[in-house]
């Protein structure tokens, strides 16, 4: 009965704030003034501006998936199948990009890329170039060089499970049939690759379709995302965001469908057969000039986090490739300036909130799916994992339109949104390691207790909850640093200044103009320090690779 | 139809020794086996021969050309995996044709030479289901088919059967032997399974630590084995150690704790010298006069047609013998026995 009330309770959750806004949303696409019609879609669609921001958010999602595949699958290659020198120590280092935010490194990009930035000194000096360079353009190259440092990481770690997935008998076989690498490549492992890549690929492309960060700092307008939220401040007279939001929302239902189809469909893991030494030996010159690219990869990879760190210091730096003169002040402005010591305040009161619902949902979700057999155990499975597929700006979109008005207006305080729109955003992860903590642990540990003598309660606190706690401490840690870097739903959610959570505070400061960036930066190099860490100690908790919390399954 | 020959070849993995001075020769369309325990290195070895892993030092020459470094898509030699490494995304049909397809045989060769090894393996029915959909035997089929449709030199099966039930496995023992004759090709075949080794082989490689003990027929390397370790890994047997007596012109008397033996055969070894002698525990009689050991029952352990039974010597050491059903019921538990072994299955360990 008791377990009854509590997966009502969760139920209850769940729709209000993860099915209501979504259905709030495609409602408001075909309403207006109470009436069903195609009109905003029509309106929406005629207007260039609209036309050409879904164009370029296309384009720029698939090159970023291009271009993260380049980068990608051959470090995969070389990581899984090759065995050198410093491998184990470079491999964490092809991680780092993962802990900064993206569109924190374009605060600290555009000191470097910019027409008299770090690149173009550099090249001019070099006598590369005569004339600078505008290697951001309108922007659009500047979010794409972005994403792509920022994503690439995501798709090494799928394709190496994948790599890691089937046995290397399978391309052996090829092998000894006759086939040359590149007919082996095309036509086993490459298909044989085929899931993993495309759920990779889904992932990229969503998070750069729906980024926002980036594009504001770079001030580039002509996207999806920057549209969506543009439409906001207006929403009440214009309803065509709930059109754009709408679509964003298609187009993710239909790659996770895709996604998770596509994997239950063919999934190729295969009782492997220890075969030893499968990792092929690099040596000599071939070794060389692998490690020349490995650094200059790892370079370009890391040049977002070296330029946010080196302008937090900068006291000066104009015309030259670094700063002609450094200082600590901007880190003494991040603890002292009202407006950063608020943000920390909020991000860690939110986030910290937004943690604890986590661990007290995901914990009794995950519950309820290993170990009862409660009737609509699946509609909640189903809604507890609906947020891995929609986007920060749909959930924060929703919330904003929904609960405006309402005793929980975030135009007057945005913090119960906040906690909210953070926790579900992680809940999946902590519901889903929850569940598969207790899907290993078993039913015989808890029987046996019971054999013994002991009561449920007692079964829990002693022999139940120990055993799961690790993976759902180290799933709060990660979820806990995910909300601190969490953007859209800052921006949007939190209007006035002494509700800005960290995010917002390095967006606005990113726009000011004397010393604002600095302090941004300053800011950002704390954040992702404390990422790092995050990672660092959840992945000490469970011996958990990182990649597993990048992956659809 | 190959002949290969390895000459020599070692292996070490960082400090470890794999393979040490291995050389065999196996003839054309013959059945060669290697067995031994796992981590013997005899799985390296097949590696080696595929081309997978690249020996330090030695040579492979298959029909009197050098293939050390020939890569494995030139070498033209079939090999069975151990878990199949059927591609799963490819049908049966597609499993089987890939071999050729590489090769660019013209579609209607393709169609005719999958439909003929189709036929053999009695895959027909199955052409069009995926790997996922058939069972362990049927996988095993696949394997071999696509394995030998290419009509390689030589065939490596790295334990084609370790992952089939009890029953399977024997079926697929008599399939692959029937197939074997029927195609007469050069089968190199890696178990550490004695049963399917001494049931198929006609030449059989006993491999340990990455040495190769002793090279002979089934019958050979069971009844006179030159190794103690061949002698334990074929099959029970009870070992007495001893040292030599007298020599005779046809015989040897070997003294031992448990009293004098003859051997029917004469040794070269020293008078003196310290050596171990064993028997299988079915090569005993009751009748015999030479070699008669006596002992207490412990134990029997009926399996069918046969039992075992456990005897203690009066000097305390364990042998075991195996008796017909129709003998146990002059067998009783703590009653004394006597049995005797014939010369010549005693058999002589010199070696250490």
């Amino acid at each position: 009965m008791k377990i009854k009330l509590v997966y009502t309770l969760c139920l209850i959750f769940l729709i209000y704030f993860i099915l209501y806004p979504l259905v709030h949303i495609s409602i408001s696409s075909f309403t207006l003034e109470g009436h069903f019609t195609y009109g905003i879609f029509k309106t929406a669609l005629a207007n260039y501006v609209i036309r050409k921001s879904i164009l370029n958010s296309f384009l720029l999602s698939i090159a970023v998936v291009l271009s993260t595949s380049i980068m990608g699958i051959p470090l995969a290659f070389l990581f899984i199948r090759y065995r050198f020198p410093g491998k184990n120590i470079l491999r964490p280092f092809f991680f780092l990009p993962l802990i900064a935010s993206p569109f924190v490194g374009a605060i600290g990009m555009t000191q470097i890329l910019s027409r008299f930035g770090s690149l173009n000194i550099l090249l001019m000096k070099a006598g590369i170039i005569k004339h600078p360079v505008s290697w951001l353009g309108s922007g659009f190259s500047g979010i794409f060089i972005l994403e792509t440092l920022h994503l690439y990481p995501i798709m090494f770690l799928n394709i190496s499970a994948s790599l890691n997935n089937f046995d290397i008998s399978f391309e052996e076989a090829s092998y000894n049939l006759g086939a040359s690498f590149s007919q082996t490549f095309r036509r086993i492992i490459f298909p044989l690759l085929l899931p993993g890549y495309f759920a990779a690929s889904s992932i990229i492309f969503i998070w750069t379709l729906t980024d926002l960060g980036t594009p504001l700092v770079f001030e580039y307008r002509e996207l999806l995302a920057v549209q969506i939220f543009n439409s906001i401040k207006d929403i009440n007279t214009n309803p065509q965001g709930y059109v754009l939001v709408l679509l964003v929302i298609l187009i993710t239902v239909i790659l996770f469908t895709l996604t998770k189809r596509y994997i239950t469909r063919r999934s190729y893991t295969t009782e492997r057969i220890a075969v030893a030494y499968t990792e092929k030996h690099l040596g000599g010159k071939k070794l060389f000039w692998i490690y020349i690219s490995l650094c200059l990869l790892l370079f370009f990879s890391l040049l977002p986090h070296i330029s946010i760190i080196l302008s937090s210091v900068s006291k000066k730096w104009f015309f030259t490739i670094f700063p002609s003169e450094y200082t600590g002040e901007f880190y003494k402005t991040v603890f002292t300036h009202h407006l950063t010591k608020t943000g920390i305040f909020n991000s860690l009161f939110l986030s910290g909130a937004s943690t604890f619902i986590d661990i007290i949902l995901g914990f009794t979700i995950g519950f309820i799916l290993a170990r009862t057999n409660i009737k609509g155990k699946n509609i909640i499975d189903l809604l507890a994992m609906l947020p891995l597929a929609i986007p920060g700006i749909v959930m924060a979109f929703g919330y904003f339109t929904l609960f405006s008005n309402t005793a929980i207006d975030p135009k007057n305080n945005p913090y119960i949104l906040l906690i909210v729109s953070y926790s579900v955003r992680r809940l999946p992860y902590i519901v889903r390691s929850t569940y598969s903590s207790f899907q290993q642990l078993g039913r015989s540990v808890e029987e046996a207790s019971f054999s013994l003598g002991a009561d449920i309660l007692t079964t829990f606190k002693r022999i139940t909850f120990p055993l799961v706690s690790p993976g759902l401490f180290a799933g709060a840690v990660l979820a806990f640093s995910f909300s601190v870097m969490e953007v859209s739903s800052s921006i949007i959610l939190a209007i006035r200044e002494k509700h800005y959570p960290i995010a917002k505070v390095i967006y606005t400061l990113s726009g000011r103009v004397t010393d604002g960036p600095y302090v941004a930066c300053a800011l950002g190099v704390i954040v992702m320090i404390l990422v790092g860490l995050s990672y660092y100690i959840s992945i000490r908790l469970v011996s958990k690779k990182i990649g597993e919390f990048f992956r659809i399954s | 139809m190959g002949k290969l020959t390895l000459e020599n070849i070692s292996k070490r993995f960082g400090r470890i020794e794999i393979l040490k001075d291995i050389s065999l020769s196996v003839e054309k369309g013959e059945i060669f086996f290697i067995l031994g325990p796992s981590g013997c290195g005899k799985t390296t070895l097949l590696r080696i021969i595929a081309g997978f892993v690249s020996p330090d030092s030695g040579r492979i020459i298959l029909n009197n050309k050098e293939i050390t470094s020939t890569p494995p898509a030139r070498r033209n030699i079939g090999m069975v995996f151990q878990n199949y490494a059927l591609w799963p995304h490819l049908s049966v049909w597609k499993n089987i044709a890939y071999g050729l397809e590489i090769k660019k045989y013209p579609q209607e060769i393709i169609k005719k030479k999958v439909e003929s090894v189709l036929d053999i393996t009695k895959l027909n029915p199955f052409k069009d289901q995926f790997p996922v959909n058939l069972s362990g035997g049927q996988q095993q089929r696949v394997a071999l088919a696509r394995a030998m449709v290419t009509e390689p030199e030589i065939l490596l099966l790295d334990e084609p059967l370790s992952n089939l039930d009890a029953k399977l496995r024997e079926d697929m023992r008599t399939e692959i032997q029937r197939i074997q004759k029927q195609t007469g090709i050069t089968m190199v075949y890696v178990t550490h399974d004695r049963r399917e080794a001494m049931a198929i082989g006609k030449r059989i490689a006993v491999m340990n630590d990455g040495k190769i003990l002793e090279i002979g027929s089934p019958l050979k390397l069971y009844s006179t084995p030159v190794n103690r370790f061949t002698a334990e890994f074929l099959g029970e047997i009870n070992i007495i150690k001893g040292k030599i007596g007298m020599v005779f012109d046809s015989y040897t008397e070997i003294i031992t704790e448990e009293g004098n033996f003859i051997t029917a055969k004469r040794i070269t070894e020293e008078q003196g010298q310290k050596i171990e002698i064993g028997f299988r525990p079915e090569n005993i009689n009751f009748e015999g006069e030479k070699n008669r050991i006596g002992g207490m029952v412990k134990e029997i352990e009926y399996s069918g047609e046969t039992a075992k039974v456990r005897i203690e010597t009066q000097k305390g050491s364990i042998l075991y013998i195996r008796v017909f059903q129709n003998k146990l019921k002059d067998i009783k538990i703590e009653e004394k026995i006597y049995f005797s072994v014939f010369p010549e299955d005693i058999i002589i360990f010199t070696q250490k």
